[in-house]
């Protein structure tokens, strides 16, 4: 009976003859309406989220490289001839090796045959500090 | 391919004829309204069309759309929309005769429902039940024993104890 009771009950619920073909037709077209659900709305958005992201990150370093590509720029470059040292048309001369920047403030970085220069303001003003391969330099004009 | 393709839906078209007014009562057990269980059969039958899994036979595809069914189903109703809003539920109260029985099966909890859909309305064993839902056979024999006792709580003893 208990058997009879659940079958005569669940029988009752089943879709009309239309809803089936009308589902039937959704699933053939694939068109259900989960592919517009929040849940697909919300993946979509978080991956669009991520390519936004990884734009930002790709673009926000290619911007860093720019800044201290030494083609890109012409004032920025320098130039070293024995002992002198080019930096913005003003030409320096080596006068020691010093062990630190010697809390020199940090003006720029160059590139001098494609070797990162750092560039620190010298203790008197016409005097530059120029780290070299972890050496620091000190120049006067 | 296209040629297979034309094979698959005629195929698909059997087997949803075959089938759907199955998946439709397990998912509207689980939903209590109907526009929420046309959801979920279509996207029950559509994981079928789209993944079109091997079956050993015709029990193994059964059970496949059984278990697929019970936990979209599952997994629909976790949704914490769903969880919010209730609009619609019973709508079986307002739009067709009222129907006590049915209600009080809706109400089960619904861990029992797919265990008592099983058994009572598709047949299936204890072991079979165990076998397709991945539980153990006494954890199946459990649920029975407690939602039996749920409906005759809620029935009152009149038309279970007949």
């Amino acid at each position: 009976m208990k058997n009879k009771m659940f079958i005569q009950t669940l029988n009752k619920v089943e879709p009309s003859k239309n809803k089936k073909d009308k589902m039937l037709e959704n699933i053939l077209s694939k068109k259900t309406k989960t592919k517009y659900s929040i849940n697909y709305v919300w993946k979509l958005g978080m991956v669009s989220l991520c390519f936004v992201f990884c734009f930002l990150i790709v673009n926000g370093f290619e911007k860093k490289d720019v800044g201290i590509n030494p083609t890109s720029i012409g004032p920025r470059t320098a130039m070293e001839e024995s002992n002198e040292f080019c930096y913005q048309d003003i030409c320096y001369k080596e006068i020691g090796v010093l062990k630190n920047k010697a809390g020199g403030k940090y003006l720029d970085t160059v590139y001098d045959n494609n070797k990162k220069v750092i560039i620190y303001q010298g203790e008197e003003k016409d005097t530059i500090i120029v780290k070299k391969e972890n050496s620091y330099f000190l120049y006067q004009k | 391919m296209h040629a297979s393709l034309v094979q698959r839906e005629e195929e698909f078209i059997l087997i949803y004829q075959k089938y759907v007014d199955m998946v439709y009562r397990i998912c509207f057990l689980y939903f209590k309204n109907h526009s929420d269980t046309e959801d979920v059969v279509q996207n029950v039958f559509l994981k079928l069309f789209t993944t079109w899994p091997l079956f050993k036979d015709e029990n193994h595809r059964k059970a496949w759309l059984i278990v697929t069914a019970s936990n979209m189903c599952k997994n629909n109703v976790k949704q914490w929309w769903k969880q919010k809003v209730t609009v619609g539920e019973f709508d079986i109260a307002t739009h067709e005769k009222k129907d006590e029985t049915l209600e009080t099966l809706l109400s089960l909890p619904k861990k029992y429902k797919t265990v008592l859909y099983c058994y009572y309305y598709e047949g299936y064993h204890t072991s079979e039940i165990a076998n397709i839902l991945h539980m153990k056979e006494a954890t199946v024999r459990s649920y029975l024993h407690r939602g039996r006792s749920y409906l005759r709580e809620l029935l009152e003893g009149e038309k279970y104890e007949e």
